[in-house]
């Protein structure tokens, strides 16, 4: 009996030595040594830069200069196609002569322009093709939205203000028949008929005017401008001198 | 020896049964020596579990050898593995440092490009805007020509009328008074305007 155990004991140690081992496990992911940096990628057709960097909310800005009324004025319009632009209907009333440039200052030849009698909003088609058109919004901004201007304060260069929507309210100056937003983001002469955008980038008003002290804008909603552009008419030529 | 018969329901006696005891252990005493006198060894049964043990343990034992076996093996293809893969691993290493440096130069690239294209970026909105201004400026300068223009013919105007009103002056008994003062006032408005419109031109330019 011991005799048996102790050579089947002998025989086990030895076919399990000389038996085939199975395969070995893979080995592990690799380890990651010191820092890494992670590096993003760009998703082709998701991002809004131009070949020159600007951004799409700065590129349909355009600066409008207003020749009549014995004087130059200027405002801010945006591209809402490839040659129609909006603007303020104060920004062209008496214009003899208008002119339109780009954000990186190319000069655009001006065909007509369209006023709205609901609004203090304006339309005008350019015979040249605008660089970028923006997106609409489907709905109206509610107070406490986070804001961006793009426009041409002063005349001056295109500029970027933010602020935040704080209320709706009568026009006070009369110039609208609908609500009007009233935002915290600064606005001064030449600021009017700035686009105003949401966190997305879309049109949710268009800056007609600023409180005296220049820390309010008032803006028309889109919805306004929807109506505008849904109109298949307008009062042709530029309204008369203020 | 006492026997008993089958229907004999009394209990024996005490002698008797301690008789068929001694006589029991007798007989076991015989077969005893008996066994002794024909070489058969007594034996005496030990424990029952000892033998179970003992096979457990030996299985245990058989076990333990081919684990120990078995990890013996394993561990020298792992030995071999991890020869094998020494060299693979200094190499990537290697790679992963080279790629490492690539990316910090290549980040520095594109953190010197980005500050690039800020600059190239406010230099167009820069230029953009002194264009603007340049064509503000235009414009005003036309505007300005424009009255300038008009201010000139309103002067010439006033020149020609208060030259003709010189001449008849001179020889005012040729003209009806009435008709002299009434072109003499036409001349001094004409050359109101003019010198209004000159002020204004100067107050345009900036000119006290």
């Amino acid at each position: 009996m011991r005799q048996s155990l102790l050579a089947a004991a002998v025989s086990v140690v030895l076919l399990s030595g000389c038996s085939e081992l199975p395969d070995l496990p893979p080995l592990p992911d690799p380890v990651a040594i010191g820092d890494t940096t992670a590096v993003q990628t760009p998703t082709p057709g998701t991002t809004t830069l131009s070949p020159d960097g600007f951004r799409t909310t700065e590129r349909v800005a355009v600066r409008v200069r207003n020749v009549g009324c014995g004087g130059v004025s200027t405002g801010s319009g945006f591209a809402v196609s490839e040659d129609v632009l909006v603007t303020n209907r104060h920004v062209v009333a008496g214009a003899e002569t208008m002119q339109v440039s780009t954000y990186d200052g190319q000069d655009l030849l001006v065909e007509t322009a369209g006023s709205a009698i609901v609004a203090d909003l304006a339309i005008v088609r350019t015979r040249s093709a605008l660089p970028a058109a923006v997106t609409l919004a489907e709905a109206d901004p509610e107070p406490g939205d986070p804001i961006e201007v793009v426009g041409y304060p002063g005349g001056e260069r295109l500029t970027s203000s933010t602020g935040t929507v704080l209320r709706y309210e009568a026009d006070p100056l009369d110039a609208n028949a609908e609500q009007i937003i009233v935002t915290d983001a600064p606005a001064v002469p030449g600021s009017s008929g700035s686009p105003m955008y949401d966190e997305s980038g879309q049109v949710v008003g268009v800056v007609y005017a600023a409180t005296e002290d220049a820390t309010r804008s008032l803006a028309v909603p889109v919805s306004t401008l929807r109506t505008l552009l849904d109109q298949t008419s307008f009062d042709d030529g530029v309204p008369p001198c203020d | 020896m006492t026997q008993r018969r089958p229907n004999d329901d009394t209990e024996p006696p005490y002698e008797t049964r301690a008789l068929e005891n001694l006589e029991r252990e007798v007989d076991v005493s015989l077969r005893r020596a008996d066994d002794a006198i024909a070489g058969r060894g007594v034996r005496r049964r030990g424990p029952r579990w000892l033998p179970i043990t003992a096979v457990l343990l030996g299985l245990l034992l058989i076990a333990a050898a081919a684990l120990a076996t078995y990890l013996w093996r394993t561990t020298d293809e792992w030995m071999a593995e991890s020869d094998r893969l020494e060299p693979v691993a200094t190499e990537l290493a290697a790679e992963r440092d080279s790629l490492s440096g690539e990316l910090d130069q290549a980040q520095r690239d594109l953190a010197a490009t980005e500050e690039q294209l800020r600059e190239a970026q406010d230099r167009i909105t820069t230029l953009a805007n002194e264009k603007a201004q340049t064509a503000d400026e235009r414009e005003v300068a036309r505007l300005v020509a424009g009255d300038v223009v008009g201010v000139a013919n309103q002067l010439e105007v006033c020149v020609r009328g208060q030259d003709q009103l010189i001449t008849a002056l001179e020889d005012i008994e040729a003209f009806d008074p009435a008709s002299v003062s009434a072109f003499a006032r036409d001349v001094s408005d004409a050359c109101a305007q003019a010198l209004e419109g000159s002020e204004e031109i100067k107050r345009q330019l900036g000119i006290e």
